[in-house]
């Protein structure tokens, strides 16, 4: 086990009582590319600054590799940070900014010149070593700053944010990259965004975080597909949300009847203690089609009206009014030219993949 | 074909009007700064009348004079440093003002740098209080905490550190002291400007990499704070170069500083080519180190490290 988080608390002095992570309990393992999602204000910088050893937590205990670390200066953790401003030396050229940590670990000259060389060509930024940060543009200084954390060789990198200050093209370079880099130098990456996309795609696990507090951790695809609270389903990704009830029958397959009296289909089966009072389905998980063609499909029952669709050029993003008054997005991918496009106003029938509907409870 | 538009050719005025918007600027300098400054140097190069003021005939003797003393009887020249160590001296005392409010003055706006906004504006404000009230009155001031009955002393031998009272007064440590204390504002406000932009987070990247406390100070601190360093430096060594007041009511007048020297020679010695050359030989001086100050304060530009 690389981070092992026990019962963390973090309340700042002068914030009242109010805790900015509250009983934070996480276990991070080698080699793993995990991250630390959610909204702005939800702790996950704060969490990312208690491993790093720039705070202190209130309670709780920090194990790096076995070791508890509260206490330990953040010049004495095998830990390096590429912050989200990147916070390069700007009096330094490029290949001083890369060997600063070899420099303050005193490591002799001749062997951190061929470590900043090296450094330079996994970012590819061989020919700037002499350049000012100033002098770069902002891919090019992010890529510094990976370089100057990855330099000193840490069992663990933290990341915050450090794609958010890239345009999107580069943002999605970078991605890969990142991705390349964790897998290719097998250190263990914490990579902390609100940016869902950049969670799902590079992520071995996700920990979603929402005040102060973890809502899930898992897999992208656990976290997608699986989610396990109203919170994280909306948070990430798209979703139509159902409020209702229940509905168990003997002899018949679990339904949900949503408050305007639809009736849908359920995908998982809930626990028994747990009454669950929400349902939800992503947009693409369903179809739309002419309501006499699907007349007959037990999956079709949703009938209503498209009120608005959105051309995305991969998908089309239609909204439909049901029957019952919900607004459900749908989104259709335009894999042919002469796939179904609909037209505002049409009725049309909603059927959803089977399982495509899932249920989480109120309180969460 | 379609019908060509012509363009008005921008007109090029040979004096644009734009310019006027400096003539404030150009005529307060030239006024107050360029005319004083041509009366004094042309000033240095006259002789004495006898109860002060000018004769209107060239002559070098004033600058000889700081460095020579004329033979009363056969007019021959002999080395005299007299002049040149009041001038050494006063920048001994400028330069020990300088680094005791630069040690002082670092740390201070390091602090104030640091806190919350709300306390920062507040700490500035007190920084900034002492101007409210005249110099020469705060001077006065230094010197009642300072004198035998004073509040040091008084303060010391109440908590029986010593019996009879220690001399503060009247030496280089109530000169320098005094100075400190006068400018030493001039050294905060620009390093507190100059470290309160600085990234915090540059500060904990390189704690991050493995930097120790002091390592940090050195490799990013400094090098940030290098020009509010210099410029506060500066702030504080002119004036306390020129100073008058100081050494006349801390330094009690026994010991004279280049501004006593110049004071005197538009006052009672009634030698104002004489006083006109020493305040030019000052300026000289404060244009060197300015220049010297200008090149260490250089920021790495673009056309470097290619």
């Amino acid at each position: 086990m690389t981070i092992e988080l026990k019962s963390i608390s973090k309340i700042f002095a002068g914030g009242g009582a109010h805790p900015v992570l509250d009983d934070i309990n996480l276990t991070i393992k080698d080699n793993e590319f995990f991250t630390l999602l959610g909204p702005s204000g939800c702790g996950k910088t704060t969490l990312l600054r208690l491993i790093a050893g720039f705070e202190r937590p209130t309670s709780g205990t920090i194990e790096l590799f076995g070791e508890r670390v509260e206490g330990t200066a953040p010049n004495a953790r095998p830990v390096n940070t590429v912050f989200q401003h990147y916070a390069l030396f700007p009096h330094q050229t490029v290949a001083q900014n890369v060997g600063f940590g070899l420099r303050m670990l005193r490591r002799p000259a001749p062997e951190i010149e061929p470590e900043i060389e090296r450094m330079l060509r996994l970012v590819r930024l061989e020919g700037l070593a002499h350049r000012y940060p100033h002098q770069l543009s902002g891919g090019q200084q992010q890529r510094v700053a990976l370089a100057r954390a990855l330099a000193a060789r840490p069992r663990v990198l933290l990341l915050d944010e450090p794609l958010s200050a890239l345009d999107s093209k580069l943002r999605d370079e970078m991605r890969v990259e990142l991705k390349l880099l964790q897998r290719n130098t097998g250190i263990t990456f914490i990579f902390v965004t609100h940016d869902q996309g950049e969670a799902l795609s590079m992520s071995d696990r996700i920990a979603v975080l929402s005040e102060g507090r973890i809502q899930q951790v898992g897999t992208p695809d656990d976290i997608y597909e699986r989610p396990r609270s109203r919170f994280v389903a909306q948070f990430v990704g798209e979703t139509n949300v159902f409020e209702g009830k229940l509905i168990r029958l003997p002899g018949k397959p679990l339904e949900f009847k949503t408050s305007s009296g639809a009736l849908l289909p359920l995908g998982d089966t809930p626990a028994d203690d747990d009454n669950p009072a929400l349902a939800f389905v992503r947009p693409e998980k369903l179809r739309l089609g002419n309501p006499d063609d699907l007349a007959s499909d037990p999956q079709a029952r949703l009938r209503g009206v498209v009120t608005n669709k959105l051309y995305l050029g991969t998908d089309t993003v239609y909204y439909v009014d049901l029957d019952g008054g919900e607004t459900l997005r749908a989104r259709i991918q335009n894999a042919s030219a002469v796939d179904n496009r609909f037209d505002v106003g049409a009725a049309v029938r909603v059927r959803a993949e089977e399982g495509a509907f899932r249920t989480v409870g109120r309180s969460t | 074909m379609p019908e060509r538009i012509p363009v008005p050719e921008p007109k090029r005025e040979k004096f644009p009007k734009s310019r006027l918007l400096l003539l404030p600027a150009v005529l307060v300098i030239g006024f107050f700064l360029v005319l004083p400054l041509a009366i004094i140097i042309t000033y240095s190069f006259l002789v004495p009348a006898t109860f002060g003021g000018v004769v209107w005939q060239f002559s070098t003797e004033a600058y000889t004079q700081f460095l020579f003393e004329r033979d009363i009887f056969d007019e021959t020249l002999a080395f005299n440093a007299a002049y040149l160590q009041i001038f050494l001296r006063s920048v001994m005392l400028a330069v020990s003002a300088t680094v005791v409010s630069l040690i002082i003055g670092f740390p201070t706006a390091y602090f104030i740098a640091t806190r919350p906004d709300r306390q920062k504006i507040l700490l500035i404000f007190l920084i900034t209080l002492p101007f409210w009230t005249n110099l020469l009155i705060r001077t006065f001031c230094v010197l009642l905490i300072l004198r035998d009955d004073g509040l040091v002393n008084s303060i010391a031998i109440g908590l029986g550190l010593y019996s009879t009272p220690v001399t503060y007064l009247y030496n280089d440590f109530a000169m320098g002291a005094g100075l400190v204390y006068s400018y030493l504002p001039f050294m905060i406000l620009p390093l507190y400007a100059n470290l309160e932009r600085m990234d915090r987070r540059m500060v904990e990247a390189a704690y991050d990499l493995y930097a120790t406390p002091r390592r940090v100070f050195t490799e990013v601190i400094l090098p940030h704070a290098r020009p509010g360093i210099v410029a506060g430096s500066l702030l504080v060594f002119i004036p306390s170069l020129g100073t008058f007041l100081v050494p006349d009511m801390l330094g009690g007048g026994g010991k004279l500083l280049i501004g006593n020297l110049i004071q005197l020679q538009f006052g009672s010695s009634r030698n104002w080519p004489f006083g006109a050359a020493l305040a030019v030989i000052l300026l000289a001086a404060i244009l060197v180190v300015l220049m010297l100050a200008a090149r260490r304060s250089r920021v790495p530009d673009a056309t470097e490290g290619r």
